[in-house]
């Protein structure tokens, strides 16, 4: 046990976040509340900033704390991408409840907090800290959904959230009990040294973990969450909640999976592929019938796990594409759910009637939409397609055709729904007239709009840049080297 | 059966010694009773009655407060037992324990500002 | 009395037993506390585990993992009663059978 400075220094992003959110505590004290946003934003910039590879050398996994978290290379890029989706969130959140008429001064420093234990949850190689980043995520996540605490809605959401969720995680625990109780560490990278697979424990322990996670990604047979989740969760955080802590399960499960064992057993593979498959079908189908734009975007959510998922299963082509997939996925799910905020004041305004004519009434409002959910179509030359053409791509690559090809044909399916929504944007006319004070034009949320199209616009026609850095990112990565790929 | 005479005579002690002081205190006291002072708890719990009684929600709130500062002192003590082998590599444990304490402070400090120590 | 001597396959059995039943406790029982309740009694059960294994393996990362794994379930207590609470206010019931405002 000895005391590294250098682990401190190269934790330091994560430490900022810290002192962001500690500050933005006390400053909630003392109600410097129109000081709030800003240091959110200042926080997170800075630690994003501070965890950019910017040295040749910084293109390595550097491993600190006795080995029980990962920074630099890869993990620097997660630790962007996390705090991107946070600060694209801060765009819509402030005008969101100024609208709501609530005062939730406490979400910044939430907010912040949550992205701290994503961090650390993505970035784990220890069971004891995936833990605690997880339930600091989790927690965080439980009290944004039940934030509008006058509203039954978001009390109900708040509650089937807490409730199912800290039951996925009792088994997720038990799961890393029980593969302590095999390996004797819980050190992912010293398991990887010991044969698990003779032990009669251990598809037990792995298929409890991935019980745990599969919940927190809302993949297939843990999904019935989301929908009811999303719904009630104030919007903005709605979208926070779908994508980066979605991130944060999808890279600690990859991680996880790939470093402690250096062959994907048999059995658990294809129950990711199984998983991956099912999401995709069941998320678009049920997706297309639903009315309300959240619930919409929920099962979208459940189908876009399913996209992932496959990524997963098909090894470190398919790693990579995650990552990127993630990456994409946060820009233009956020985008969508902060539309949906600014257009709606009341609990039960995500109807998709309520978009009705929009496009001519607010032509920049409706292209924005139109970009966004076409990105989640999947249709170029945006980037949810080169993202889905990733992942499809690593699938075939590994040889899983059948669940590619199933795969294709969902997301097909899929295009149905986003673009009923878009007919409905541009062909029906809107009954009530009530509606046309709305959406909100205020200045955040509309520069965080034209931030985020820009960016689906700007990542689907040049892909490249962020995907070859992912890639060699991956190459300068010694620790993935080392666990079998 | 002999390792046990210390342990008669302590229970002998102790029976001894809580029959003088119940009874000393009847005994040397004033003695003006009424009906409160009979109650079983003298604090205003009344004893007999529902029990499903519905209490103040306040008391949940200084039960949660209770639970989460009483509760991140368990990392206390696996720092108390290993602080002499930390002294040796320097202040580093005692500046890693003040960092935790101040950011349980900074809870505190939020906890005292938003008036969740009020009772009314 | 070579039957009352306990060996650490005793405390997993019961830890798994626990487990057991508190994942059972939180599928039947339908009021919100109680759920929770049960989903602490989880969390114990995977104490005594780890406890057990780190005892076994004669290592303290198990033992550490359990202070964790406490004060992780105190917060989540604390939120978890918060939100009940809430919920409370608003329709003084904590019946999870009538939580269905979200229909598809």
């Amino acid at each position: 046990m000895q005391f590294n400075i250098q682990d401190l220094i190269q934790t330091m992003p994560l430490v900022m976040l810290l002192v962001t959110g500690l500050l933005l505590m006390l400053s909630d004290a003392f109600n410097l509340r129109s000081l709030l946003p800003w240091l959110a934003g200042l926080g997170l910039t800075a630690s994003l900033v501070l965890a950019l590879p910017l040295q040749p050398g910084d293109q390595a996994i550097v491993p600190v704390y006795n080995n029980m978290f990962l920074t630099g290379g890869l993990a620097s890029f997660v630790h962007i991408a996390l705090c991107l989706g946070a600060l694209f969130s801060l765009f819509f959140i402030q005008d969101f409840f100024q609208r709501a008429g609530k005062v939730v001064d406490e979400i910044y420093a939430i907010l912040v907090f949550s992205v701290i234990g994503m961090i650390m949850l993505a970035n784990s190689n220890d069971l004891a800290v995936t833990f605690i980043g997880l339930e600091t995520m989790s927690i965080c996540l439980y009290v944004m959904a039940a934030l509008l605490k006058t509203r039954q809605s978001s009390n109900e959401a708040g509650l089937k959230y807490f409730l199912l969720g800290s039951f996925a995680t009792g088994f997720l625990l038990f799961g890393m009990s029980m593969l302590y109780g095999i390996t004797g560490t819980t050190q992912f990278t010293l398991m990887s040294q010991t044969d698990m697979s003779g032990n009669i424990l251990f598809l037990p322990a792995v298929l409890f973990i991935l019980i745990g996670f599969l919940f927190k990604v809302s993949a297939f047979p843990f999904h019935n969450w989301t929908p009811d989740v999303y719904q009630g969760t104030p919007t903005p955080l709605a979208g926070f909640m779908a994508t980066a802590s979605k991130t944060a399960s999808f890279i600690a499960l990859g991680m996880f999976l790939h470093q402690t064992m250096p062959v994907l057993d048999e059995k658990i593979f294809w129950i990711l592929v199984g998983s991956a498959v099912i999401s995709m079908v069941y998320g678009n189908i049920v997706a297309a019938r639903q009315t309300n734009l959240k619930r919409l975007l929920a099962y979208s959510s459940i189908a876009h796990t399913g996209y992932v998922l496959l990524g997963l299963a098909s090894g470190k082509e398919g790693f990579i594409a995650v990552i990127f997939y993630a990456f994409i996925y946060t820009i233009m799910n956020v985008g969508a759910f902060g539309l949906i905020g600014m257009n709606e004041i009341e609990e039960e305004d995500a109807e998709v009637s309520r978009w009705n004519g929009i496009g001519l009434r607010k032509p920049w409002f409706g292209v924005a939409m139109s970009v966004f959910l076409f990105s989640l179509a999947g249709i170029p030359p945006l980037a949810g397609f080169m993202s889905k053409y990733q992942v499809f791509f690593a699938a075939v690559r590994s040889e899983l055709y059948v669940a590619a090809i199933i795969g294709v044909l969902a997301s097909v399916v899929g295009a149905y729904y986003y673009i009923r929504v878009i007919v409905n944007m541009y062909f029906t006319k809107s009954e009530t007239e009530t509606s046309h004070a709305l959406p909100s034009c205020a200045m955040s949320p509309t520069i965080g709009v034209f931030v985020l199209a820009a960016l689906t616009l700007a990542l689907g026609i040049f892909p490249s840049p962020v995907y070859t850095w992912i890639e060699s990112l991956f190459q300068g990565s010694g620790m993935l080297a080392m666990a079998g790929f | 059966m002999v390792e046990y005479i210390p342990l008669i005579i302590l229970i002998g002690l102790a029976l001894f010694l809580g029959l003088l002081l119940t009874n000393l205190s009847a005994l040397a006291g004033p003695l003006r009773p009424n009906r409160i002072k009979y109650s079983p708890y003298e604090s205003g719990m009344d004893p007999v009655g529902t029990a499903r009684d519905r209490f103040s929600v306040k008391f949940y709130l200084v039960a949660m407060f209770f639970i989460l500062f009483d509760i991140e002192l368990v990392f206390m003590y696996p720092w108390a037992t290993q602080y002499k082998q930390l002294n040796e590599m320097g202040p580093f444990g005692f500046i890693e324990m003040l960092v935790f304490v101040v950011i349980l402070f900074v809870g505190f400090i939020y906890l005292l500002k938003k008036g969740g120590l009020k009772w009314d | 009395m070579e039957f009352l001597q306990v060996n650490p396959f005793h405390y997993l059995t019961v830890a798994a037993a626990m487990f057991t039943i508190g994942a059972l406790g939180v599928l039947t029982r339908r009021n919100a506390i109680v759920v929770f309740m049960c989903i602490e009694l989880m969390l114990n059960a995977v104490n005594l585990s780890l406890v057990t294994f780190s005892n076994m393996h004669n290592n303290a990362a198990g033992s550490m993992f359990v202070f964790f794994v406490m004060v992780i379930a105190a917060a989540e207590a604390v939120v978890g009663l918060a939100i009940i609470i809430a919920l409370f206010r608003n329709r003084q019931d904590v019946d999870i059978n009538n939580m269905n405002i979200f229909k598809w």
